[in-house]
């Protein structure tokens, strides 16, 4: 009896952790990133270093006025006001982050986007399409997958899978 | 009785030295400082004591190894406020420059045609003191005072106060702060702009982004130790925030390897694109209104003349795309606190840089960029007679001019009077300036070069007089820090050489000999400079006097560590950009046919000096397994186009027909089309195993080019010939 209860709850704690998803992250302001690309506003435009530094960045106040400014009449009448109202004070957004690396592994997007040309979307989904603000990470870097994401593209594109490319 | 080999040399040169003075006038020299001397001579067997080094402006903090005694290593000092324990490859290379064979040791004077050697004959200090002292009192004498000009680098803060507390004294309004042409980063726009003598500081440990038109500056910033430690941090300090680096040049330099953007830009160009920047910028919107309007007069009238340029001609000038001009704008607007940083090169441009410093709204502010005036803080207390008065009453040769090529030219041109007698202090014009420093001297009838060396200039002085290196002398160094903080170090001397003087040394004897004006020399030597100047330093700061108990304690702590002093606000009103409405971009010519020459500056050999050094002979080529030779790097598409073999040796030819002869080297960091050379070799001064390596690529610089380019470090248009 105990033997087969047992065996009932691995199966439930598998099938719960197979079935789980991240915890949503509730953000300041619904940010639409469809209707930014729409416009042939490009990712790094935002997001500032992806090209160039480890971290993609997220953008500051100042990145959101050069465009949304009272100068800018027609696109200020159409800003939400929450986001007047950082923009008037100057004020950072307090954007919730998504995507951390741990500790012991490095990640530049440098390597992947500046050098190696890979497309955004490639790692973060459909973000082109995304009419609300990001909750989640997109779904093949759940822990579900973990590196093996990363391994498969490394070993299709014929790229170094030593460990200690990644990890320190 | 008996005489040992040590009594015997000790007994002749008292003797020779006795002869020496009988044939002489009583010259009163510096009283020999015993208390440095008991010092020096009670030593421990191992001991690592603090001093600064002296090699540049900068005053990097060293700890120098003795054992026995004797001077034997160097090593940062981690407690120094400027270099926190980092040292420059010159820096470690200073007991090279200490120990030279070719170092001079006595008085020289020149018998027959300048810039040879063998015309110089050694005399004795009492002598050369005397022709000196000769010249000086007849000038005196026929109220001609202010035809004497002194040149002095700045090195220590003791000789460049004992110089111009001479200049003051004896009536002379040319004492002349010595600038190399890669010096100074916006300092003409800054004057012309605000009025203030000054340059900028740059925080580059705390900005978010640095954007350098064409200054490769962790190589050649003014003091490129700090610039190291503030990129080092730039790039740590904050968790999840990394600075941006942006460079805006043509060749693949040292910071463009290390920036996260690199803007391939026509040689000389970079001027340009600031402007492109300063147009899209305004066109856009994208600037901080209030800061602009703030700080900078008539802001409309310099949008409406900025938004008139031809967005299209800067296209074709600088050859940057629009899409990266519009990148570099939307960097700007958004990443405040944002640094821009130019290099030594024409008014516009200069002023075109600190404009856009204003523009992202971070000038005078933590992370940016802020003025620091040339502060000459500490003046020793002096009376001026008449004769001095009517000197310092005529016009300076260095008058509405921050430029020493302006000052040259009116040296050789005798505008507005002719110069009679001239002191060189641990400078080299003839070697930084070729063709023109020539010129010049040759103009002056009596020249006096105070050097390690019998170098460049020297060559061509009439006089020569040996002087201490920092590690023989009193000196005091202010520089500032990354945060424009002023910092004070000092150090005293480590070695004995009773056989040169140091530059404070000099000015006091001469002054003290000079009837009129010897009761404002009323030290014994030049400790007592020294001691004058840290007192006076000490009692005139009220923030010191706060934290440290005493004199004693601020003068081992400036010893040991540096003091620093909090930065002081600075008050400017709004700057006037009035200047930047002339820019006639019709009148800039490209050519895209001519090979053009440009020229960058090692880090071994910043100043210019370091050639003295065999060990930095290895540092220059070292990315292209270069050394100890004079090279051209050269683009692979160039070198096809112009039939060049990589190592073959070609001859490089200005349109004055001057050539240089260098060893080509292929390099893919360097633009189509562009050639660059590195400065600092090919010295013909006495340097034993290093002189006459290589050859001097500033010989090949025309005078002016456009008026777009700095005459001198900017670049030339050239032909390259196969040997």
């Amino acid at each position: 009896m105990v033997r087969r209860l047992f065996l009932i709850l691995i199966v439930v704690f598998v099938i719960y952790y197979f079935s789980i998803k991240p915890p949503e992250i509730k953000q300041p302001l619904n940010f639409n990133h469809k209707s930014h690309t729409d416009l042939l506003i490009e990712c790094i435009a935002c997001h500032r270093n992806a090209e160039e530094q480890r971290d993609a960045g997220i953008p500051n106040i100042e990145t959101c006025s050069l465009c949304h400014n009272p100068e800018n009449t027609p696109l200020w009448n159409i800003t939400s006001h929450s986001l007047k109202g950082y923009i008037a004070e100057k004020r950072q957004i307090p954007w919730e982050r998504i995507y951390r690396v741990k500790d012991h592994t490095l990640f530049s997007h440098r390597r992947h986007t500046g050098i190696a040309r890979i497309d955004c979307r490639v790692c973060h989904g459909a973000v082109t399409e995304m009419t609300e603000s990001i909750i989640r990470p997109f779904i093949e870097f759940s822990k579900q997958r973990g590196m093996n994401n990363c391994v498969d593209c490394h070993k299709k594109e014929k790229v170094v899978t030593d460990c200690l490319m990644c990890h320190r | 009785m008996e005489i040992s080999r040590r009594g015997f040399f000790k007994v002749s040169a008292a003797a020779s030295f006795g002869v020496g003075l009988a044939h002489s006038k009583e010259i009163i020299l510096p009283k020999i400082d015993e208390s440095i001397e008991r010092e020096l001579t009670n030593f421990l067997p191992e001991e690592w004591i603090p001093s600064v080094c002296g090699l540049c402006r900068a005053g990097c903090g060293m700890l120098v190894r003795k054992v026995n005694g004797k001077v034997t290593g160097v090593k940062g000092n981690r407690r120094n406020e400027i270099s926190k324990g980092a040292l420059c490859p010159k820096g470690f290379a200073s007991l090279q420059y200490q120990f030279h064979p070719q170092r001079i040791y006595s008085p020289l004077i020149r018998k027959g045609e300048g810039g040879s050697p063998d015309s110089f004959q050694n005399i004795p200090w009492s002598q050369a003191f005397d022709l000196i002292l000769e010249r000086l009192i007849k000038l005196r004498t026929t109220n001609r005072t202010h035809s004497l000009i002194i040149f002095s680098r700045r090195k220590g803060e003791l000789e460049w106060s004992m110089a111009r507390h001479f200049a003051d004294v004896y009536g002379t309004p040319n004492l002349i702060e010595y600038d190399m042409p890669n010096d100074c980063l916006l300092s003409e726009a800054i004057y012309k702009t605000s009025g203030v003598k000054g340059d900028l500081s740059f925080d580059f440990s705390s900005a978010n982004l640095i954007v350098s038109f064409g200054n490769d500056w962790l190589q050649t910033y003014r003091d490129f130790v700090s610039a190291n430690r503030g990129y080092a941090l730039s790039k740590t300090s904050q968790p999840d925030v990394r600075s941006k680096i942006i460079q805006i040049e043509p060749r693949y330099s040292i910071t463009a390897m290390k920036s996260d953007r690199w803007i391939r830009c026509n040689p000389a160009a970079e001027g340009m694109a600031a402007l492109g920047v300063v147009f899209y910028m305004i066109s856009s919107g994208n600037y901080d209104t209030e800061f602009a309007n703030d700080y900078i007069e008539n802001f409309d009238d310099l949008k409406e003349s900025i938004s008139r340029i031809n967005f299209d001609r800067i296209l074709e000038i600088t050859g940057i795309s629009e899409g990266e001009f519009r990148y570099l704008t939307r960097e700007l607007a958004s990443a405040k606190p944002a640094i821009a940083i130019g290099r030594r090169t024409d008014l516009f441009s200069q002023g075109l840089i600190l404009l856009i410093n204003i523009l992202t709204g971070s000038f005078n502010q933590l992370g940016g960029a802020w003025i620091i005036p040339d502060d000459d803080a500490l003046e020793f207390n002096k009376s001026l007679d008449p004769t001095a008065r009517s000197g310092l009453s005529k016009v300076s040769l260095s008058k509405n001019s921050l430029n020493m090529i302006k000052v040259l030219e009116r040296i050789i041109e005798k505008d507005p009077y002719r110069v009679e007698a001239a002191f060189f202090c641990n400078v080299n014009p003839v070697y930084n300036y070729p063709g023109l420093g020539v010129d010049a001297i040759e103009k002056i009838p009596f020249s006096v070069t105070f050097s390690n060396f019998l170098d460049e200039t020297a060559l061509y002085s009439d006089i020569v007089l040996p002087i201490t290196t920092f590690f023989e002398e009193y000196e005091v160094k202010i520089n500032y820090s990354l945060e424009a903080n002023r910092i004070i170090s000092t150090c005293k001397p480590l070695i004995l050489n009773r056989d040169v003087m140091s530059t404070a040394d000099i000015f006091l004897t001469l002054g003290k000999n000079i009837k009129e004006v010897q009761n404002n020399f009323l030290w014994d030597n030049s400790k007592e400079i020294y001691e004058d100047y840290v007192r006076k330093t000490f009692d005139s700061a009220p923030e010191i006097r706060a934290r440290l108990e005493g004199y004693n304690e601020f003068e081992k702590s400036a010893r040991s560590e540096g003091v620093l002093i909090p930065r002081r606000e600075i008050k400017i009103d709004k700057l006037d950009f009035r200047f930047l409405k002339d820019i006639n971009l019709d009148r800039v010519k490209v050519n895209r046919d001519t090979l053009k020459l440009i020229i960058y500056f090692p880090s071994g050999f910043n100043d210019f000096e370091g050639c003295q050094m065999p060990y930095l002979l290895d540092t220059i080529g070292s990315h292209l397994n270069s050394v100890w030779e004079f090279f051209v790097e050269v683009n692979p598409f160039t070198a096809e186009k112009y039939n060049l073999k990589g190592e073959s040796i070609v001859y490089i030819e200005n349109q004055d027909g001057k050539k240089i002869r260098a060893r080509v080297k292929i390099f893919n960091g360097i633009m189509d089309n562009v050639i660059a050379a590195p400065a600092g070799l090919g010295r013909s001064g006495e340097f034993g195993i290093t002189k006459g390596i290589g050859d001097n690529p500033l010989k090949l610089i025309p005078k002016i080019f456009s008026e777009f380019v700095f005459p001198v470090f900017g670049f030339s248009e050239v032909r390259i010939i196969n040997a």
